[in-house]
């Protein structure tokens, strides 16, 4: 193969032959909407599939989850896979079309139909006897640790600050007192900045499923649409405090707002707002903000940007396996019967239209953290001062940017060079376009006429494919592992005002052991799988003008690494997904 | 059969009601996808089917259809065969005379693969006993064509489009002179204006929208304004056309003095309008609305609910049909982007909208033809569908009025009906129908609702699906995609560039076939029910006056009809259908 300088398409010296060679490209990566209007390659292109290394390591996280199983309960889960391990390597890894080793755990799982329900909380405990305990364990049911979760946390990217109080949700000062004691001033809080809302409207009126889907004999599941207040505070745990949570959205006599100082029922509260978490990250924010969103820049680079084109040279790494496992979840993911339709609350249809509204609702510039942050109000240090994921994820995006930039201007010497690279603009048309990425929110108004302009859309494209994702990805096994904090799954309607309220109560509210042994199982399989590094670029780059910067960006990357590890120590607990040797350059699991 | 109709309040057995209405939650789920945010049954329960005799009347059709096609194609081919012959010039052994025959006919065929679906083409593919009224002006009568381009904003396949003109649109750029030339003088457009007199129809939702292309051949579309005249003659006749919803020299004001400039502009009208009609009116409007107003009445009214008696012959076989339209005619490929303008995907997105964009209030015909300007008889004296639809609605209404007083007693019980509010509630839901439809809290607001489900199943769907046979299977008259551009400074042979404008015959034929098929299928009619379908006695004389009703309504139309431009037919309530079913 020979390697091409690249260039940008105005400068190229032959534009035909690049355009032709795109065209035959453009073969390879055809849409496909025709399940449930979700966006998927067609047919998955030989040079995006899964490498050997990734089914090694797939396979591994496979045996791990086997090896717990049995010694948990006496069996295993890999009956029928063949008499020996060259066999079960030879399965996996041995032809086209080769079977996750997810699949072949999951559907052993599947074929169980273990609705028992735990008899006790120890029941969920006693699940990791050959696997590392989730760190939520020990520290679940505290208060600080319901509020961390929502700043570090297996979803960082909901909690936002408010300057006043939504109509539906009348928290009062005398409510506010009960929480946070007679001292503490409701006005006070709202002026300085200090209050932050998690809202989960989305799920208002959602239709839900049983356990296992669509069986008369099913567990049925239930999941509100909660809203909650956190108040920043320096004398709380973790600098953010619990304040109250209403479960459903119309606030009401039968949907009372309850406190820290409720006791069980604070206690069932937290578990309404944890599961609608649960729910949020498994449909909308990993699936969705990640995988099914930087699915269309893979297919739109892939098909508009020349494979000699400067910035496809930059984003290939950062799109490693994203096709693939995306092929992957529309196999098991999102299909009937598949992982969202048994361990979500929703039913499948309301599942994947949330998914879709949340994709279709996202703005490329809140690909930037710093817009984000402040959209959401959190970019303000003095008012919120520890947010591990903005406090992180703004170090690593500090690096990747600066490296983005002055990787960019090597081949952008001036705006009219942005203006002029018409396959680019085509990139983000498409896109935007109904035919092509359906996304035409994603780029309104969004232009690509100054090498500053081209510098953000790559950053953006790479954070949120590695830093963001990484957030999500790999910290998922902390805190929904153990299924008894973040239940994706819930099992018990709203309380009446009436009826007392115990420990069976939250019992009650988790779900059956089948719905935890298949939760262990995506999640574990999933965290297993580390495929590259942010920073790492393996085949490297052929213009010399490169090496300097890259190894900038890696000194960079190291720099940060220790600013996090010195955070940490000031930490109620460590923070580690966003360190950078932890981060993944692409979407891949 | 079971036990008789009653509102849930009135209900002894309250538990089991609300045990099947559970069940039915379960039967009837909802998805949101294809078309994209509407709402859609995930899944069918084989109740909703077709039975086995509408399989074999449906294949049928399409027998009948292939024996017509072939029927032509033979007459066609004989024909050639026959002109093929006459051109052999004289002399020649048998074999030489046969191979100069063999080649001129092949070269007829191999040029019939480019030929264009021009009106003579196209109006071959008629059966000469089964041409549609409008098709026979249209070839008898070359002087009319402007009339009946107009007349088909009043009684065409989409008779919901025009608007008065209290003003001309900003952008349209129409001038005195423009009106001038063609009309001539005695009138003006400022005095049309000021009397009511200046309708326009306005397409230009449609400009810019991406366009496909089939069998190598790229489609076009516009989103034009058309300006319209009530004359004070008493004719309504077509002034200009604007092309683009933007003024200047690309975008030039055409007027019947404008020869085959303005048969172009004319047709870029048309096809803008088989789009809406398509895909907004037809699709959108009547289809999938209704698909939501059934899925919700399944699910949230008992079977024993008076409404979901009422309203289940008027969704009978919808949710079958559009199963069928999603997995057939929907899907990339299918006849309705093969046809059809825009590309799939801006297809399915029209549907969306549509869908989005209904308003139950607005849409009641009254608040419609006031909303449009156009419920003045004295601006507008002729206008078929508001005169007709104007009747048929008070005939239905007049029943389902006289039918929920059987039930409601008083306002307060339609307050207090718990499934109505559910219903309604579900209609509109994000996890429901998502549809703009109001809660009904006295008799007069549910008669209302129930009425306008009626008037869907029944004349608005008529109008959009029966009429397309008459109109839209020509098409030269509606056609489905423009193959070559609009008129514009550019154009150097207005007729050369009027005839490339066709669709090629194939997609002429597609086209033809197309139409016919769907207004073939007739399963039920309104007003009329099944002995079983109410239980309760105090309904059959109710039954009874609605038919005479429709009876009577049905000579009034008769009577207009006799006096229009072209007979109005599918309003009529003995071919009418009562559901959404083709």
């Amino acid at each position: 193969m020979s390697i091409e300088t690249p260039t940008l398409p105005q400068h190229s010296t032959d534009s035909t032959a690049r355009a032709e060679a795109l065209g035959l490209i453009r073969d390879q990566y055809q849409y496909d909407y025709s399940y449930q209007s979700l966006c998927f390659v067609k047919d998955l292109p030989k040079q995006e599939s899964f490498s050997p290394h990734y089914m090694k390591q797939a396979l591994g996280g496979m045996l791990k989850i086997s090896l717990n199983h049995a010694e948990c309960t006496g069996t295993h889960l890999l009956e029928g896979l063949g008499g020996s391990l060259e066999e079960a390597w030879a399965r996996f890894t041995g032809n086209d079309e080769a079977q996750h080793p997810q699949t072949t755990v999951l559907s052993a799982l599947r074929a169980r139909k273990n609705t028992a329900r735990a008899s006790s909380v120890a029941d969920f405990e006693d699940m990791f006897k050959a696997i590392e305990r989730p760190a939520a364990l020990p520290i679940y049911q505290q208060d600080w640790a319901f509020a961390w979760q929502r700043i570090a946390g297996a979803v960082p990217v909901l909690i936002r600050g408010i300057d006043r109080l939504p109509e539906n949700f009348p928290v009062t000062q005398a409510i506010f007192e009960r929480a946070l004691g007679s001292t503490a001033r409701l006005d006070a809080a709202l002026s300085e900045g200090r209050l932050f809302l998690c809202d989960y409207a989305m799920f208002d009126g959602i239709p839900t499923g049983s356990y296992p889907p669509n069986d008369a004999d099913g567990v049925g599941k239930f999941l509100q649409a909660p809203l909650a207040l956190f108040c920043a505070m320096p004398q709380a745990r973790g600098g953010l405090a619990p304040v109250a949570i209403q479960c459903e959205q119309r606030p009401g006599t039968g949907n009372p707002i309850v406190t820290p100082a409720d006791g069980a029922r604070w206690a069932f509260a937290k578990q309404v707002v944890q599961l609608a978490d649960a729910n949020l990250e498994g449909i909308s924010v990993h699936f969705g903000y990640c995988h099914m969103l930087i699915e269309r820049f893979v297919m739109a680079a892939r098909r508009q940007l020349s494979p000699q084109h400067p910035l496809l040279l930059l984003l290939a790494p950062h799109f490693e396996f994203t096709l693939a496992a995306n092929q992957h979840a529309a196999s098991s993911l999102v299909v009937p019967n598949g992982t969202q339709d048994r361990i979500l609350s929703p039913t499948l249809p309301a599942t994947l239209s949330v998914l879709r509204d949340a994709v279709r609702g996202i703005e490329l510039a809140e690909l930037d953290p710093t817009v984000d942050f402040a959209r959401r109000r959190t970019d303000n240090r003095d008012a919120l001062p520890c947010y591990p994921f903005r406090d992180d994820g703004l170090d690593s995006w500090a690096a990747i940017y600066q490296w983005v930039d002055s990787y960019v201007r090597l081949y952008y010497h001036d705006d009219a060079d942005a203006a002029g690279d018409l396959e680019l603009r085509a990139m983000l048309d498409e896109i935007g376009s109904l035919d092509g990425g359906q996304l035409p929110r994603l780029i309104q108004g969004e232009r690509t006429d100054t090498v500053s302009r081209v510098v953000d859309l790559a950053a953006r494209v790479i954070y949120r494919a590695s830093t963001y994702h990484a957030a999500i990805n790999y910290n998922w096994w902390d805190w929904m592992g153990f299924v008894p904090n973040m239940p994706s799954v819930g099992c018990r309607g709203p309380l009446t005002p009436s009826e007392a309220v115990n420990d069976d109560t939250l019992l009650e509210l988790l779900p059956p052991m089948g719905v935890a042994w298949e939760t262990i199982a995506q999640i574990y399989g999933v965290n297993s799988i580390w495929a590259n590094t942010l920073g790492e670029y393996r085949e490297g780059f052929a213009d010399p003008r490169v090496a300097p910067h890259l190894a900038s960006f890696q000194q960079a990357l190291a720099g940060v690494d220790r600013t996090i590890q010195a955070r940490n120590r000031e930490r109620p607990i460590a923070y580690n997904v966003l360190r950078p040797p932890f981060i993944t350059a692409s979407i891949n699991s | 059969m079971g036990s008789s109709p009653c509102i849930p309040q009135h209900d002894s057995n309250s538990v089991q009601r609300a045990a099947a209405i559970a069940a039915q939650l379960r039967w009837y789920p909802y998805t949101w996808h294809r078309p994209e945010q509407v709402a859609t049954a995930y899944q069918m329960p084989k109740s909703e089917g077709f039975p086995a005799s509408a399989g074999v009347r449906f294949v049928g059709v399409q027998l009948a259809l292939k024996g017509h096609e072939l029927g032509k194609a033979l007459e066609r081919h004989l024909e050639e065969a026959r002109v093929a012959f006459a051109a052999q010039p004289g002399g020649g052994g048998l074999l030489a005379r046969g191979e100069h025959f063999l080649r001129a006919w092949r070269q007829m065929r191999a040029d019939e693969a480019n030929r264009r679906g021009t009106p003579e083409h196209c109006a071959q593919l008629f059966s000469a006993d089964a041409q549609p009224p409008l098709l026979r002006q249209y070839l008898a009568h070359p002087a009319l064509r402007d009339q009946l381009h107009a007349w088909q904003r009043l009684g065409g396949s989409n008779p919901l489009q025009l608007r008065q003109a209290t003003r001309i649109p900003d952008g349209f750029a129409v001038t005195d002179r423009d009106f001038a030339r063609a009309v001539g003088e005695g009138d003006s457009l400022e005095a049309a204006r000021r009397e009511g007199r200046l309708f326009v129809g306005d397409w230009t939702m449609l400009h810019g929208m991406p366009t496909g292309s089939v069998e190598g051949e790229r489609k076009y579309l516009y989103g034009p304004w058309a300006l319209y005249l009530q004359s004070r003659g008493g004719a309504f006749l077509p002034v200009a056309i604007q092309c683009a919803p933007m003024p200047g020299p690309r975008h030039p004001v055409y007027t019947p003095a404008d020869g085959a400039l303005w048969e172009m502009a004319k047709l870029v009208v048309q096809c803008a309008d088989t789009q809406v009609q398509a895909l907004h009116l037809h699709l959108g409007r009547c289809h999938f609305v209704m698909e939501a107003f059934t899925l919700a009445t399944q699910r949230q009214l008992a079977s024993t609910h008076p409404v979901r008696v009422l309203l289940a012959p008027s969704m009978e076989f919808t949710l079958a049909i559009n199963g069928m339209v999603r997995d057939t005619l929907m899907l990339p490929g299918g006849n309705m982007s093969t046809l059809l303008a825009p590309t799939y995907f801006q297809c399915m997105d029209l549907v969306t909208r549509s869908v989005q964009s209904f308003d139950l209030a607005a849409s009641l015909p009254t608040a419609d033809l006031a909303a449009r300007g156009v419920g003045d008889r004295d601006s507008l004296p002729v206008y078929p569908w508001r005169d007709d639809a104007l009747d048929i609605w008070t005939c239905i209404h007049d029943f389902v009025s006289a039918y929920l007083a059987l039930y409601y007693a008083s306002d307060a019980e339609v307050d207090g009906d718990v499934e109505i509010r559910a219903w309604a509630g579900d209609m509109r839901a994000q996890f429901g129908g998502r549809l703009s439809v109001p809660v009904p809290q006295t008799r007069a607001a549910l008669a209302d609702v129930v009425s306008y489900i009626m008037f869907v199943g029944g004349p608005l769907h008529s109008v959009a699906n029966d009429s397309q046979f008459d109109n839209m299977a020509f098409a030269p008259n509606m056609p489905t995609a423009l193959y070559a551009p609009a008129p514009g400074p550019d154009t150097v042979d207005a007729d050369a560039a009027l005839a490339a404008m066709y669709l090629p015959e194939s997609m002429a034929v597609l086209q033809y076939g197309f139409f016919w098929e769907q207004t073939q299928l007739k399963e039920n009619r309104i007003g009329q029910y099944r002995d079983d379908a109410f239980s309760d006695p105090r309904v059959a004389p109710l039954v009874s006056g609605f038919q005479a009703d429709l009876m009577r309504m049905e000579q009034r139309v008769q009577a207009r009809n006799s006096e229009r431009l072209l007979p109005f037919t599918w309003l009529m309530p003995s071919t009418m259908t009562a559901s959404i079913h083709a």
